[in-house]
């Protein structure tokens, strides 16, 4: 297409402005920004459920809150972290750097990628609106184990909600996901076999297979479990002849894969990052592309590390703990790939470097907890205690929050023209990971001394690590702060980043930097070809 | 000084001493701190075979990440960058180490996991354990004993044999002292045995069960088998209870009912129980 086909072709796109060309856009970097603005303003209320927590965890008798709100501010925490939050921000990043990536003009279906964005909108009034009917939202953790979340214990709508909310994520999810698989195996610029996808894409390959496996079998148990509750069935009633047990293998089969979908497409920002961070070439790029196949493919055969207290076989607890920890060699060779290739370059520690070095620092520890919570002696001693609460946040927070940041910091100059302050950066980086360090590593602590998870209330003798675990909180939300400052200021500057500001394209081509900032509707005047 | 400034000062030294009290009476029995049971000391000497074996990969991973950051910096002195970008020998060292690394602390771990599951043959004592929102109930089948919300009494250095269940959710029976954990479910019966030292354990329930699951602890109280067949004594024969001395037929579990039956508990056995 000749640059002037294409710019009347984005004429006859964009039939609307301002408001309206948001509301009925179909420009998959338009979508893309609003997941982004969407997780952005969701990790926000996120976040500010889990400094309520805080607060009623400084002190044991202060029960700032009911145990029943504490139970529903726990699961709603979780629920808006997961699917409101780190779900759609990955999602806004595929959307907006897949196309690039492959030098392709939009998604395959722009407007399945509209309506799978839309549909996160009547989900999220759901789940915030839920706190404030009859009972309030659902507090049975974001698991939603029956008999807990049956209609006889929780009879209150918030759950309702929160299962129609689930469903209708899932089904953007599976939109999203279908949409990725075929813009990428169909859609990519001439010369880009599959040994030259970029990692990111890749990354992004893996998570679309399994959301389109995984999430369906989710969806499949809340409908059951919607059924449970008021159509009389009895898939998880053991009065009925069914068992509740039956709903945990479903859940945790689409669950524990949903962990690789939270941190893989992170992973492959990473890979991005370091070698043009580095000034030098990514380390085993094969090795890196099996490996996310390697854990997308075991991760499915996990699920039941996390029933290892459920009363399941110590024969199906053998092959879950071996599976488990089969993982952690992938992992381990992306860790050290990542490390090959910082070796021997010469270092910028930019902002977006500092959050991928910090990243392998906390995902290191995140993943080596897990490692140890596979294996099932010690995980009878600490399961469903702080210490995997610990060992969830150093994966989700120190793993996939840290690979936002550094790819907020990397990107931002592509899908907005303008460059973030490094100085700030600097300020976000350090009060960041100094405050989820605080936060996050004491609770290993309290784990092993047998405190345990979901509780509004605990014993005198854990109260000193919990004031010293809260007292962290206010570097977490000081770093969000300027974040979202620096955010702001950055969009009152004039767009003058350049198409490749980090100069990334000397170090290893990748299409995104061959357009300008922020890349016209048509993303390429000249479908670019790789050689 | 102002009065109001002393007076702050005295607060804050009492808080501290008080935090301090607190730290030094904090007696939660773990595993690692002080296990109290042949399961937990099993448990406790795997999971540190498993550190010993993981922590040195945390270490080099934060040795090599620490060396490459300040070996491999912009020293502004116009050093090109390394080419390289594949080892064929070091990616599979990197792959093969670990994975038989991985493979010990799995095959090493699994006889502990057989003998928390299989070792308690023989049970000096069986009871079944029955979760209710928010409390426990403790049944001692071969004694007609049947107590709630009270402290679990078991004699010490003898197999105990628990069988757990629940009337309502699902919840966690979790005593870190005594190693062991196990969710008791609706229509499911599931299984845990320990042999204890004597002494005080304390738990709680550790599967979210409802508004006061952080209020349902667990007392675990092990006695010397002379003090325990004291306390059987005293709470056996009870008026309305079942038989003293039971016929072995009577001592089976009294809850190896099919799945999906549900229990029915009599509403004064749920709150009181039988205490005295």
């Amino acid at each position: 297409m000749s640059t002037h086909a294409a710019t009347l072709g984005e004429a006859h796109r964009r039939q609307y402005h301002g408001l309206l060309d948001w509301l009925t856009t179909t420009d998959h970097k338009k979508i893309g920004l609003m997941y982004i603005v969407f997780s952005l303003a969701n990790g926000w209320l996120g976040g500010s459920l889990a400094g309520l927590i805080r607060i009623n965890l400084y002190n044991p008798n202060w029960h700032i809150v009911s145990p029943e709100l504490y139970n529903q501010l726990m699961t709603m925490h979780a629920t808006i972290m997961i699917f409101l939050t780190l779900m759609t921000a990955f999602s806004g990043f595929g959307n907006y750097l897949v196309p690039l990536m492959i030098g392709a003009r939009d998604m395959a279906f722009p407007k399945l990628n509209a309506f799978a964005f839309w549909l996160l909108i009547p989900a999220a009034l759901m789940l915030y609106g839920s706190f404030f009917v009859v009972g309030g939202a659902a507090g049975g953790g974001w698991w939603s184990y029956p008999p807990l979340s049956t209609a006889q214990f929780s009879a209150g709508h918030g759950e309702d909600l929160w299962i129609l909310a689930v469903i209708l994520l899932g089904i953007s999810s599976i939109m999203g996901a279908i949409n990725f698989l075929v813009t990428v195996i169909d859609m990519r610029a001439p010369g880009m076999s599959w040994t030259k996808v970029p990692l990111f894409v890749w990354s992004w390959v893996v998570t679309a297979w399994m959301l389109v496996l995984a999430v369906p079998v989710l969806s499949g148990a809340m409908f059951m479990l919607l059924s449970d509750r008021w159509l009389s069935t009895g898939f998880y009633r053991p009065a009925l002849g069914g068992d509740p047990l039956l709903y945990q293998h479903l859940f945790w089969f689409f669950g524990h894969p949903e962990v690789y979908i939270m941190i893989l497409p992170g992973f492959g920002m990473v890979s991005h990052i370091i070698p043009a961070m580095a000034r030098k070439k990514l380390f085993g790029y094969k090795g890196m592309m099996v490996a996310l196949w390697a854990i997308g493919i075991i991760g499915f055969m996990v699920w039941a590390h996390h029933m290892f207290t459920a009363g399941i076989s110590a024969e199906a607890r053998v092959w879950f703990s071996m599976a488990s920890m089969a993982i952690s060699v992938p992992t381990g060779v992306k860790i050290y790939s990542w490390l090959a290739s910082v070796w021997g370059g010469v270092i910028r520690f930019t902002t977006s470097m500092k959050f991928a070095l910090g990243f392998i620092f906390t995902f290191v520890l995140g993943g080596l907890s897990g490692l140890l919570l596979a294996v099932v002696p010690f995980d009878i001693q600490v399961h469903n205690t702080y210490f995997v609460v610990a060992h969830f946040h150093y994966v989700l927070v120190g793993g996939s929050v840290m690979t936002l940041f550094a790819g907020t910091y990397y990107w931002f100059p592509k899908m907005t023209g303008r460059m973030l302050s490094e100085k700030l950066g600097s300020w976000v980086f350090w009060l960041f990971f100094i405050g989820m360090n605080w936060v996050f590593m004491p609770m290993h602590i309290l784990g092993i001394e047998g405190m345990s998870r979901r509780i509004a209330s605990y014993r005198p003798e854990f109260q000193s690590l919990n004031q010293f675990i809260s007292l962290g909180f206010p570097f977490m939300l000081l770093a969000g702060l300027i974040f979202t400052y620096s955010i702001i200021a950055a969009l009152r500057q004039p767009a003058d980043a350049g198409d490749d500001p980090w100069q990334s394209n000397q170090i290893e081509r990748s299409l995104e930097w061959e357009t300008s900032s922020p890349p016209p509707a048509y993303n390429f005047a000249e479908i670019p070809e790789v050689r | 000084m102002s009065p109001d400034f002393v007076s702050a000062l005295l607060w804050m030294q009492q808080t501290a001493r008080q935090a301090l009290q607190q730290g030094l009476q904090a007696n939660t029995r773990t595993a690692f701190s002080d296990p109290g049971s042949s399961v937990a000391r099993a448990a406790a000497a795997e999971s540190w075979h498993a550190f010993l074996l993981v922590i040195p990969f945390i270490l080099i991973a934060y040795g090599l990440l620490v060396y490459v950051m300040f070996k491999f910096r912009d020293k502004g002195d116009g050093r090109q960058p390394a080419t390289f970008h594949e080892n064929n020998p070091l990616e599979f060292a990197w792959t093969v180490i670990p994975a038989i690394v991985v493979a010990i602390v799995a095959l090493h771990s699994f006889p502990v996991l057989h003998f928390m599951e299989y070792g308690g043959n023989n049970p000096a004592l069986n009871v079944d354990v029955v979760g209710h929102q928010f409390f426990w109930e403790y049944k001692y089948p071969a004694y007609g004993i049947d107590i709630s919300n009270d402290t679990l009494v078991v004699p010490a250095h003898q197999v105990v044999d628990l069988d757990l269940t629940s009337v309502d959710v699902i919840h966690g029976f979790f005593v870190p002292g005594l190693g062991i954990q196990m969710d008791a479910l609706p229509g499911r019966l599931t299984n845990l045995w320990f042999r204890a030292d004597p002494g005080v354990y304390k738990g709680q329930c550790d599967q979210l069960c409802g508004a006061n699951h952080s209020q349902m602890l667990i007392d675990v109280q092990v006695l010397p088998d002379d003090q325990f067949q004291a306390w059987l004594l005293a709470h056996r024969s009870q008026p309305g209870a079942a038989p003293a001395a039971a016929p072995p037929a009577a001592t089976a579990p009294t809850m190896k009912m099919p799945a999906g039956m549900k229990m029915k508990m009599p509403p004064a056995a749920k709150k009181g129980g039988i205490q005295q």
